[in-house]
């Protein structure tokens, strides 16, 4: 798949709190240069987003 | 998504949810390594206006949920008639007289302060606190209008990033209960 078609396509993933990041990762199309078993709101309080965390956690 | 499975309306909800989703992507879109650093702030201000539309949308459905016939008086609106002037004081001033009557407005046509004033007002927001807090995710919502702007646009930090979702959580709290 080019660059191009890689952008324009809708990533299906719906993030939950344990969504491996690795999974994260391949439907975006990024590299957040963590483990990629690292779970969702884990990263997001580690990266300093305590509020979105907890709203995955809820 | 069940962060929105409280509100009724399905259209909206999905609006919502889609929204919120997007929102996600950018936040973990900014976190990547490789992203270009001065880019970083304008995506952070694309996210906060969009949590901005999203507490609007929430305020404004809880207001038509306790509101249910579509329209409610507002502090210090008025509609004028029959207006008589009683005296030219000079071209450009008079005094006069006449009948007004406490305006009912649409709720869909208040705008964001509105919108947070009444729900203030119906004890949806409960706390001064958090109306405050509405309010200044509001201001960052209107530096969007950048000929508003009275001087170079801000830089948007991940601290701004967090405030905004601590509100928008405290939001849907006080619209779910």
């Amino acid at each position: 798949m080019n660059s191009k078609r890689k952008l324009l396509k809708k990533p299906r993933i719906s993030i939950k709190k344990d969504t491996p990041i690795g999974l994260i990762e391949k439907a975006l199309g990024i590299n957040l240069g963590v483990k990629p078993d690292m779970k969702a709101s884990s990263f997001l309080r580690l990266k300093g987003y305590p509020s979105l965390a907890r709203m995955l956690e809820a | 998504m069940k962060h929105f499975s409280f509100v009724s309306e399905d259209n909206l909800r999905l609006n919502l949810e889609n929204a919120f989703k997007h929102v996600e992507f950018l936040v973990f879109t900014l976190e990547s390594p490789n992203i270009n650093q001065a880019q970083l702030s304008s995506i952070r201000k694309t996210v906060i206006i969009h949590i901005a539309a999203l507490i609007e949308a929430l305020l404004l459905w809880k207001l038509k949920q306790v509101n249910p016939k579509g329209t409610m008086e507002l502090d210090g609106q008025w509609k004028y008639a029959d207006i008589k002037i009683v005296y030219q004081i000079n071209s450009s001033k008079q005094v006069v007289a006449g009948i007004r009557k406490r305006e009912q407005k649409k709720l869909d046509k208040l705008d964001f302060l509105q919108i947070s004033r009444a729900c203030l007002k119906n004890g949806i927001i409960k706390s001064e606190q958090l109306f405050r807090d509405v309010d200044d995710i509001r201001k960052f919502r209107n530096r969007q209008h950048l000929g508003g702007l009275k001087g170079l646009e801000r830089d948007y930090s991940k601290d701004d990033l967090e405030f905004c979702f601590s509100v928008v959580s405290r939001v849907i709290k006080a619209v779910s209960g």
